[in-house]
């Protein structure tokens, strides 16, 4: 590909997720979308407005756009195998937004797929572009608290209204482990190496949960013996949160994203919540924008990727041990 | 009523001694002596305090109509059976005991005998705790569906990493005061524990750390941190949280997060003057009022032994890596 040629995306899906992926393109140089397409024509319009390129009515119409070099994945979880493999098909390149499927065999289906294709496949684990977490991994590998011995992680949030309610349907979107808890369980396997075995309990496929409300507490063993303890949270009332805490045998590390903001507004008359929360970090470049700029340069050649398909897959894999776990009454081994 | 407060090896002695002296004061207790295993450090401990040393216990049990029994957690046991002998209503320092059937031969001995038996649990007389039990029990909150706890603190030293004096380390230490919380927030039973147990703050024989998962009789769940995790420049001892997933609402507790930020000029780590109610006064003031009202106490025996079974589960649990029953402790 020609270096002074823009990268051309192609936005799946335009939700939360796939608006705010589209418009941090803004902050990244050599970054365009070209297409953008939505199971709802309308918002791929809307969208389409927003950031530019042309909205399609059809995937393949938009997957064949001119100029289209990276399918980007904004789809609901589990949409992403189809969407993903027409995407490989068409020759392009994949970033595909976490998790990278509701099953490990999807997931398999669609890593070999890339392979066979020889496109790049990269999957938006974007807590590891996080200033925070990514600061919270660099203390732990210096070596500040030692050995870590105890992580405790948490991501808190009201239960997102997407489109057709798919987030309430926890066999299709994997409930707030495999949306929220994937997160955190990819940074300790990212931070601790691999994990040993683990256990949880959740609302998850419990025929009590109250429509609109899931949650998760998941404790998982690590090969280097160190411990966690995850909560995974769509019963807020209030607003998006995260916690984080290594201990270890030199020391202690702790993050509340409550008491470790540098702005914080009121207004008297608020607007709406959005559907969808995510966390606001106030740094120059958003994580997404961070994200995107190192997919792109991973595209071009000039990175190594920071995260691999294959590490995407052990994340699923251990939030699926967990929601296993949560149904047998027994920890699973990994 | 004459009280005597038996052992100093648990820290908790001292602050137990000042309850009882603000409580002298108020009126109410005639006399107040200790005694202590460790001669020495009784005799030290009545003159730092400037109270009455008898160095026999069973000299002590002689004038007393009350003890707290505030030594290593294996000699509960046999220093409670003792008292009972002599006719001593007990309330003895948290865990109650280190096994099942000793807490259970202590049960039988103070019923039969017709006497008092406390287990010390000072935090269901937090006031926050109090709020919160209310609000869960009037249905406020709903049905209660999930809780994320933790009691967790400084590695305390002392018989605390003696096991054959300890009968466990951090998991038995700090297991106990929130496994008897919930059941009150609650109303409900343990049914299943897992727990990861780990040695890797300290890496030594006694655990250091614990993250317990529990399975209640009204079907929630709960996880307990109970980990020796707060360094020495930690400013404070540790906490006492709980957090309460309902399908009405949410709640958090903090039950000692009623604090003032000290920073010292000085090169040392900032501190954390608590302000909050004398939890210990108060539980103090509910045992010997049990004793003189012939009624049980706020926690009984019953209740130190319930909250006790969680822990001991929980090192079934680790040593066997899979989730165990509380039936399976019997």
């Amino acid at each position: 590909m020609d270096e002074k040629e823009p990268l051309g995306l192609a936005i799946l899906g335009a939700g939360t997720i796939g608006t705010i992926h589209s418009l941090c393109v803004a902050d990244v140089p050599g970054v365009q979308v070209r297409a953008v397409w939505s199971r709802t024509f309308s918002r791929a319009q809307e969208l389409a407005a927003r950031v530019g390129g042309q909205a399609y009515e059809s995937l393949e119409e938009a997957l064949a756009a001119p100029d289209v070099d990276v399918a980007v994945i904004c789809t609901p979880t589990f949409l992403h195998e189809p969407h993903t493999l027409a995407a490989i098909n068409a020759g392009k390149h994949v970033i595909c937004e976490k998790p990278l499927a509701r099953d490990l065999k999807s997931a398999e289906t669609i890593i070999e797929a890339s392979q066979k294709a020889g496109v790049q496949l990269h999957v938006a684990h974007v807590v590891r572009f996080f200033p925070e977490f990514r600061r919270l991994h660099d203390l732990v590998q210096e070596g500040v608290v030692g050995q870590p011995a105890l992580v405790r992680m948490a991501r808190v949030a009201p239960f997102p209204r997407g489109s057709g309610g798919w987030h309430n349907q926890l066999e299709l979107s994997g409930g707030v482990v495999l949306d929220m808890g994937i997160h955190d369980l990819d940074w300790l396997l990212w931070t601790l190496g691999p994990a040993e075995r683990v256990y949880a309990r959740g609302l998850y496929s419990s025929p009590e949960r109250p429509s609109y409300l899931d949650y998760g507490l998941i404790t998982a063993r690590f090969a280097n013996g160190a411990m966690a303890h995850v909560e995974a949270s769509w019963a807020e009332v209030g607003d998006f949160r995260v916690f984080g805490e290594v201990s270890g045998d030199k020391g202690l590390l702790t993050y509340d994203s409550l008491n470790s903001t540098a702005l914080s507004v009121e207004l008297r008359q608020p607007p709406e919540a959005p559907g969808v929360q995510v966390p606001t970090s106030y740094t120059t470049k958003s994580p997404y924008a961070l994200q995107m700029e190192h997919f792109a340069a991973c595209i071009r050649g000039e990175e190594d990727p920071l995260i691999t398909p294959e590490e995407a897959f052990q994340a699923l894999r251990l939030a699926l041990a967990a929601l296993e776990a949560m149904e047998s009454n027994q920890p699973v081994a990994l | 009523m004459r009280v005597g407060v038996w052992s100093f090896a648990h820290l908790h002695a001292y602050g137990y001694v000042r309850a009882l002296r603000a409580l002298r004061v108020r009126g109410g207790i005639d006399w107040l002596g200790i005694t202590d295993e460790d001669p020495e450090r009784g005799a030290r401990v009545a003159r730092e305090l400037d109270l009455p040393f008898v160095e026999d216990p069973a000299n002590l049990l002689d004038r007393v109509d009350a003890v707290v029994i505030t030594s290593a957690n294996a000699d509960h046991h046999d220093m409670a059976l003792q008292a009972a002998r002599a006719g001593v209503h007990a309330l003895v320092e948290k865990p109650i005991a280190t096994t099942v059937a000793d807490a259970q031969e202590m049960i039988d001995a103070f019923d039969r005998a017709g006497l008092i038996l406390g287990t010390a649990f000072p935090c269901p007389f937090s006031p926050a705790f109090e709020e919160l039990r209310q609000l869960v029990r009037s249905g406020e909150l709903g049905r209660v569906l999930a809780l994320r706890t933790t009691n967790r603190g400084s590695m305390p030293g002392g018989f605390f990493i003696q096991l054959e004096r300890s009968g466990g380390g951090a998991v038995i230490d700090h297991t106990v005061h929130v496994a008897d919380l919930l059941r009150r927030l609650t109303g409900a039973e343990y049914v299943r524990v897992y727990a990861e147990i780990g040695h890797g703050l300290f890496h030594q024989e006694w655990d250091d750390s614990g993250f317990l998962t529990m399975d209640l009789s009204n079907g929630s769940f709960a996880t307990l941190d109970c980990s020796w995790s707060r360094p020495k420049s930690f400013p404070t001892w540790g906490d006492v949280t709980l957090r309460v997933i309902g399908e009405k609402g949410n709640a958090y507790a903090d039950l000692f997060g009623q604090h003032i930020h000290y920073y010292p000029a000085k090169p040392e780590p900032p501190s954390w003057q608590p302000w909050g109610s004398n939890l210990d006064e108060l539980m103090i003031e509910d045992f010997l009022q049990a004793v003189r009202e012939k009624r049980p106490p706020r926690s009984t025996g019953i209740d130190g032994l319930r909250a006790l079974e969680v822990a001991l589960a929980a090192y079934a649990s680790a040593r066997q890596s899979r989730a165990v029953e509380i039936a399976e402790l019997y």
